[in-house]
């Protein structure tokens, strides 16, 4: 019994500290931020529990309603197939988080590393690294991923693959020139100074300090990463239909507007909302990260 | 203290290179500039003392410092610590060295982690170096440490930010400490702080190496704070050790020249007393390109002039200066005439030109309210003749150099040890030893 009650306690003791550490970052951020992070809370949901969400399902005709404008029955309107634009934005949101949150990290979590190795170590190695991503950066990114999608295929993972190869060049630039400055502060050499390796100067002394240009661009690239997907799907390469994202959708009511708004409008709506979320939230902790903010706001209180 | 120096610096060099990438090594219209930032510097540190490295900004104190911690690697010589060399250490004997000699920096603002707090900032040296059993130890330490620089333990947990110039200055000799280090390298530990603090960082300074028997060089650009706490000084100009002195007698008899600036420049708090306050001439030399001979001698105000020289000092002084000035071509001759006619507003000869630069150059050394100096005849006529050099497109330096050259240009002083722990590199003092030997030579010449 007792040891049961023990192994209780030692096992929510660390959940409800990482709780309090959560709850104390967000009683920190502003308004703004605040209600970003709620709405970035929502579309995660609304991610997850599409099929509970949605009216209908999102590949379902409904003829009757082809090219209706919003109703009752259909509150976003209906497509030319008929088929329930609120359901194919619920669905969507899947596939534009998808690309958006996970292309974007998964470039950041190699772009981040080669960057700073390059930055850090300078010389050939800064040279090779460097050089291979401007052979990258310097290929149009639809022309690489017709490239990839020829090679592998079209669909969800690819449309990743192609959109983190995209962008984890511009990351490692980014963070290259960060580090580069980042290394000359004394407090590098002061950390040489103490005998610390190389591999934990770069990332307990330098990437800390050098990574909030990363934070900001990498909420910009979950905006462009969705736009990105929508070329990709509206040429057919990304992600294959009856499979509904926002880029597609948006795409595929170009030619209905200014009549039929409906069908682009709101999936744009939903790209620009989740967009400012991430950038508003991304900026809030951005600030919350950096140490030197505390006393800023608690000086001006 | 031992007669073994714990910690001796051997001809050390530290050359920075300009232009170094590869298309510029490959053309041959490009030449690698070489900034010779420290160049052959030898210094002694035994144990427990405090060596003081003085010098302007910009002559290489910093970079010294930084190789002899092999911060940055040296270009040439040795140091050696106790037996061992440390420019031929490999990363782990240099990650040993590193809990033997530390370093605490000029600037507190940049020299702390901005995201580290105080805990993490003290802590993690002796992660590093295994010092300590537990967290629960280190941490303990940590707290030792911080309330022994004087701060509170309260602060542990803060970040730097939060901390003023001083208390942060505290918070790196902390870190330095923390590994209980035998040599401390404080680069000129208290120049960024309020002249209120800095007497408490250095008091601090001096009581921790009593106690824990450190020895130190000590930077600055602040004789007044070098002869507080400084048992010997070194004083360097530009890469190079000129003078060598026991503090003390550094102050009372400086034998260089440039230390006697040094030392004039000190201001005394007594409105009563009178001196001869010497201010430099000019701006320190590039370290790409230093002045041959002795480096310090387009700046000196003592240059020695050749033995037939029959004038005053001071004139020849404004003859070197208008040599350099020629060489290094900062004499526009076209600016000075479009100057002249435009005052004049008719066209003006190259006599008037000349005299014009012989008015700004030497007779009035080109400093605003210097006192006059006549030229006599026959130095008039030498340098009318190597002005008109420059009209002709022939070089001026040449002409001038035949007759105006001074030993201090054309030879490096070399070391000359006055007494113990005592040297200076000039040629006055050359000069005194050798009339001293003659006169010594002389007097046992009589006797017998």
């Amino acid at each position: 019994m007792t040891d049961i009650t023990i192994d209780r306690g030692t096992m929510v003791e660390p959940l409800r500290e990482k709780y309090n550490q959560f709850a104390d970052t967000y009683r920190q951020l502003d308004a703004s931020a605040r209600i970003s992070f709620w709405i970035v809370f929502g579309i995660v949901n609304t991610a997850i529990f599409a099929p509970i969400l949605a009216p209908y399902d999102p590949a379902a005709l409904h003829y009757e309603a082809s090219l209706q404008g919003p109703t009752l029955a259909h509150p976003l309107g209906a497509d030319l197939m008929g088929r329930d634009i609120l359901s194919r934005l619920i669905f969507g949101t899947r596939a534009s988080l998808a690309v958006g949150v996970v292309a974007v990290g998964i470039a950041v979590l190699i772009g981040v590393p080669l960057g700073s190795i390059a930055g850090y170590l300078g010389g050939w190695t800064d040279e090779f690294i460097m050089r291979s991503m401007d052979v990258v950066i310097s290929i149009p990114a639809l022309v690489l991923g017709l490239a990839i999608v020829g090679a592998i295929g079209a669909g969800l993972v690819n449309v990743i693959a192609v959109v983190a190869i995209v962008y984890s060049p511009q990351y490692a630039r980014i963070i290259r020139g960060s580090v580069l400055s980042v290394k000359e502060e004394e407090y590098v050499e002061a950390a040489e100074n103490t005998g610390l390796g190389n591999a934990s100067i770069l990332v307990k002394h330098i990437l800390p300090n050098a990574f909030t240009p990363v934070i900001v661009q990498s909420t910009y690239h979950v905006a462009t990463a969705i736009i990105l997907e929508a070329s990709l799907s509206f040429l057919g390469l990304g992600v294959q239909p009856p499979r509904p994202t926002w880029g597609m959708m948006i795409a595929s009511g170009r030619q209905y507007l200014p009549g039929e708004w409906w069908i682009s409008v709101f999936p744009g709506i939903a790209i620009m909302i989740t967009v400012l979320a991430f950038n508003i939230l991304g900026d809030g902790l951005q600030d919350e990260f950096d140490p030197r903010s505390e006393t800023e706001t608690g000086g001006g209180a | 203290m031992t007669d073994e120096p714990i910690l001796k610096v051997d001809d050390l060099q530290k050359h920075f290179y300009e232009n170094q990438g590869l298309l510029t090594r490959l053309r041959p219209d490009q030449e690698v500039k070489t900034v010779r930032a420290v160049d052959g510097v030898d210094l002694t540190i035994q144990e427990g003392e405090t060596l003081g490295l003085v010098g302007e900004s910009g002559c290489g104190k910093s970079t010294l410092a930084r190789s002899v911690l092999r911060l940055t690697e040296p270009t040439d010589g040795s140091i050696r610590y106790r037996e061992t060399d440390v420019t031929e250490f490999s990363d782990r004997e240099l990650r040993s060295f590193r809990s033997e000699a530390q370093m605490v920096f000029q600037d507190p603002f940049s020299s702390l982690n901005p995201r580290y707090t105080v805990r993490e900032t003290v802590v993690e040296p002796m992660k590093v170096h295994g010092i300590g059993e537990s967290s629960e130890d280190r941490d303990q330490r940590a707290r030792e440490l911080i309330e022994r620089v004087g701060l509170d333990s309260e602060h542990l947990d803060r970040y730097p930010h939060e901390f003023s110039g001083g208390q942060r200055q505290r918070i790196s000799i902390a870190r330095a400490l923390a590994v209980e280090p035998q040599v401390i390298v404080a680069d000129e530990p208290v120049s960024a702080l309020d002249v209120s603090v800095q007497m408490q960082i250095l008091n601090l300074l001096n009581e921790l190496q009593e106690e824990m028997g450190l020895t130190m060089l000590f930077i600055s650009h602040n004789l007044s704070i070098v002869r507080q706490i400084c048992d010997r000084v070194a004083v360097m100009y530009l890469g190079e050790i000129v003078e060598r002195a026991e503090t003390a007698t550094l102050f009372e008899d400086p034998k260089h020249p440039y230390s006697e600036v040094l030392v004039s420049s000190i201001p005394i708090p007594d409105p009563t007393v009178e001196r001869d306050n010497i201010t430099l001439e000019g701006d320190v030399p590039t370290p790409i390109d230093p002045p041959s001979g002795c480096r310090f001698h387009p700046r000196c105000p003592k240059v020695i002039p050749p033995d037939d020289w029959a004038h005053d000092q001071e004139l020849w002084r404004r003859i070197l200066r208008l040599k350099a000035s020629l060489e290094s071509g900062e004499v526009n001759l076209d600016a000075i005439r479009s100057k002249l006619e435009s005052q004049t507003e008719s066209p003006v000869s190259e006599e008037d030109v000349k005299e014009d630069v012989l008015e700004e150059y030497v007779i009035r050394a080109n400093v605003e309210g210097a006192d006059r100096v006549q030229i006599p005849p026959e130095v008039a006529d030498d340098l009318a003749r190597a002005l008109s050099a420059v009209f002709s497109d022939d070089d001026p330096v040449e002409i001038l150099d035949r007759s105006y050259s001074s030993i201090c240009e054309s030879t490096v002083p070399s070391e000359s040890d006055v007494s113990d722990h005592r040297s200076v590199n000039c040629h006055l003092h050359d000069e005194e030893l050798k009339r001293d030997q003659q006169l010594s030579t002389v007097v046992t010449a009589d006797e017998h």
